[in-house]
């Protein structure tokens, strides 16, 4: 009796352990796939902030043409890759020439005084954070996960579900050095 | 070994999930324990017979029920109650630096990759910030006083304590020290026996004084167990922002500047139920800030110090340089004014809006040579209506970013109620200390005209009224505060604040004395 007994409560341990962690690999797919999809939410955010900021710097700085055309050439091109990978190197000239014009900024303290240029330049910093910090959180999502389908006993699980590991998205040189990549051991 | 933000998680979440383990077995033991004492004493006629394993059934369900009523239980209503109390705020997107708060929150649930929460701003003085549920609020005083990467590093840590629902946690926690004391309470009223019962209880014997002793180590133990691990959530909270900014220095400065604030213990926010749920300790104890023993023990934060220096190891900077990066620089100084044969500046722009003593009467000097006040306010909007002072032509301006209306001609200012507290909470940066001077001595003559006349229509010379420029109204005169005495004039249709020249920074020095008082 008693013997039947352990055995029975031993399976009730294996069945709720085995629902738990079903659980919690799709709530950790969940989160990766969202923090995929707000890359592409802020990307279509910046693509719809850049003619805004290109009028209001030609106000102020005109003879910047230069600058201010690369932005809108690079944004253009972004908007109408027709690959993926296309896309992706688009977008990373589009960071590239907004950066750019970030510095140009700088050298008309005039503009730095106005209302109307300060509240652009905070969505343009906001969005490009936005970008940087969906991508960092794709990574970082996605490396937990990773680790976590690898870890035993849960592995048996994750092979049952058939989870694949997801693939890092690679930061530009820049922006890599304003933040440390995470080294992580598990 | 430097350790990484992700091994510091690691450690800190294995921490506390070790200790709620180690919680409701304890928990349910030193009930079963009561009512074992209960059992010996006269109210147990109950239960006389009942076995210590009965008791240990018993309180296991107790402690389940507990549990769950807390988590249920634990209402979102009775924070949204105390946030209207502060008066809290959705973020004025027409400030700049409420609308950098409402970006970094959206930034952050980003990098937390969690749905963005709700973003309040307490217009209280105090720096600090707090998070309970799907709520983030941060104090004005925080908000002017912090940059824009700082800002971002404490509702990253905000937005750690929202991802790991530490608010539903320390709910639990303090409903099972609450019940602990509330059943021990109930056992040292028994304890003491019933003389007409044939048990006579412990009365005052040597078991009498090893129950009380009992009760009160196991109290003292309760919350010695909380405070361990609300301090553990902090530390994890801490490395989390780490990883959702990859910054740590912007949080060690938050921190240090927050550390430095006069005003903590004063402001509305040292309710107990609350408190423990703010980045920095909004009740300054001693403790708090040591790092001895005790300050280890019952702190619900650990010592602020710590908590930089672990961050500033992770960022690899010294305290040296955190010191000197907290230090204010600003550049673009160019702008001199003249004023009683003083000469006065270099200001920026816009600390040069922001005097309201910069009127017709004064010389201003830029790089281009002599300018009018009026000449440099003419690039901003124009509105309709007359100064109410001088019939001089109004511009909307800023004082550090907050909205608020000028006079070209003498320099009054008027400004939304509801956005006071803001200018008075930035003023404390933008006011020099040779204005504070002046400003302080005409708070002298204003609490002289009080004293001699009281507060009776006399002291605020109320008898010519001003004509509001949006309503056409009449204004009140009235004090803006009883501390200080300064009679300004309100319009309560429009709830707007006419502030003369002069006025708003006798107020604001004013507050910054009175929170000198505190220090
Ligand atoms: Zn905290
Ligand atoms: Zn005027
Ligand atoms: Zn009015």
């Amino acid at each position: 009796m008693i013997g039947v007994l352990i055995i029975f409560a031993i399976l009730a341990i294996v069945v709720i352990w085995y629902i738990a962690t079903y659980n919690r690999f799709v709530r950790l797919r969940q989160r990766v796939k969202n923090a995929w999809a707000q890359i592409d939410v802020q990307l279509k955010r910046r693509h719809d902030l850049i003619p805004n900021l290109v009028e209001t710097v030609k106000g102020y700085a005109a003879h910047e043409r230069e600058t201010l055309t690369a932005v809108t050439e690079a944004r253009a091109k972004a908007a109408s890759a027709p690959s993926p990978q296309e896309a992706i190197k688009a977008e990373g000239e589009l960071t590239e020439a907004l950066r750019r014009l970030l510095l140009v900024v700088e050298n008309y303290p005039n503009l730095k005084a106005d209302q109307h240029f300060l509240q652009l330049m905070e969505d343009l910093r906001t969005t490009e954070n936005s970008i940087a910090f969906a991508r960092q959180a794709y990574n970082d999502q996605s490396m937990v996960f990773n680790s976590q389908i690898k870890k035993i006993p849960d592995s048996i699980v994750a092979s049952q579900m058939r989870l694949k590991e997801y693939p890092f998205w690679e930061i530009e040189e820049a922006a890599a050095e304003e933040r440390e990549a995470p080294e992580v051991k598990f | 070994m430097k350790k990484t933000f992700w091994e510091i998680q690691r450690e800190k979440k294995r921490a506390i999930t070790l200790l709620f383990l180690f919680f409701f077995p304890f928990f349910t033991f030193s009930l079963a324990v009561l009512f074992e004492i209960l059992r010996f004493s006269s109210v147990s006629l109950f239960f006389k017979d009942a076995k210590f394993s009965e008791f240990l059934i018993v309180s296991s369900v107790i402690s389940l029920i507990v549990f769950f009523i807390s988590v249920k239980g634990s209402s979102e209503g009775k924070i949204y109650r105390y946030l209207e109390m502060l008066n809290a705020q959705v973020p004025d997107l027409k400030d700049m630096k409420h609308q950098q708060v409402a970006n970094v929150v959206r930034e952050m649930a980003i990098a937390a990759a969690v749905p963005k929460p709700r973003v309040y701003v307490i217009p209280v003085l105090g720096k600090n910030a707090f998070s309970a549920f799907n709520i983030i609020a941060i104090t004005e005083g925080a908000v002017s006083a912090l940059d824009r990467d700082e800002l971002q590093a404490v509702v990253a840590h905000e937005m750690a304590h929202y991802l790991r629902g530490d608010s539903y946690y320390k709910g639990v926690l303090s409903s099972f020290a609450m019940t602990i004391t509330f059943f021990l309470t109930i056992s040292l009223f028994f304890a003491g026996g019933d003389e007409n019962s044939e048990r006579r209880g412990f009365g005052g014997g040597f078991i009498g004084i090893a129950v009380v002793a009992y009760i009160f180590l196991v109290e003292l133990f309760t919350k010695f167990l909380n405070a361990l691990i609300s301090r553990r959530m902090e530390d994890l909270a801490d490395a989390m922002a780490v990883q959702f900014t990859r910054n740590p220095l912007s949080l060690a400065s938050a921190l240090f500047k927050v550390s430095r604030d006069r005003v903590r213990g004063i402001s509305l926010l040292t309710n107990p139920a609350v408190a423990p749920l703010f980045i920095v300790n909004p009740a300054r104890k001693q403790i708090d800030e040591s790092s001895g023993v005790f300050g280890d023990i019952f702190a619900t934060h650990p010592p602020i110090n710590k908590r930089i220096n672990t961050l500033l190891k992770l960022a690899g900077v010294s305290r040296k340089e955190l010191v000197e990066r907290t230090s204010p620089v600003r550049n673009n100084r160019e702008w001199w004014v003249e004023k009683q044969d003083e000469n006065l500046g270099p200001f920026t722009l816009e600390e040069l809006l922001e005097k309201t003593w910069i009127g017709e009467g004064v010389k201003i000097r830029g790089k281009e040579g002599e300018v009018k006040l009026s000449q440099i306010l003419s690039k901003f909007r124009p509105i309709e209506g007359q100064c109410p002072r001088c019939g001089g032509p109004l511009f909307n301006t800023y004082y550090d970013f907050v909205p608020i209306i000028k006079c070209g001609r003498c320099g009054g200012i008027l400004v939304r109620e509801d956005r006071i507290m803001r200018i008075l909470a930035r003023g404390e940066n933008q006011i020099t200390e040779a204005e504070e001077k002046v400003s302080e001595s005409s708070l002298e003559k204003e609490r002289k005209t009080f004293y001699i006349h009281g507060a009776s229509p006399e002291a605020v010379d109320a008898s010519q009224p001003l004509k509001c420029p949006f309503c056409g109204g009449e204004m009140w005169r009235k004090f803006f505060n009883f501390i200080n005495y300064v009679p300004v004039d309100y319009c309560p249709k429009c709830k707007y604040y006419f502030f003369d020249s002069g006025e708003i920074e006798m107020i604001i020095a004013g507050v910054k004395r009175t929170k000198y008082l505190y220090r």
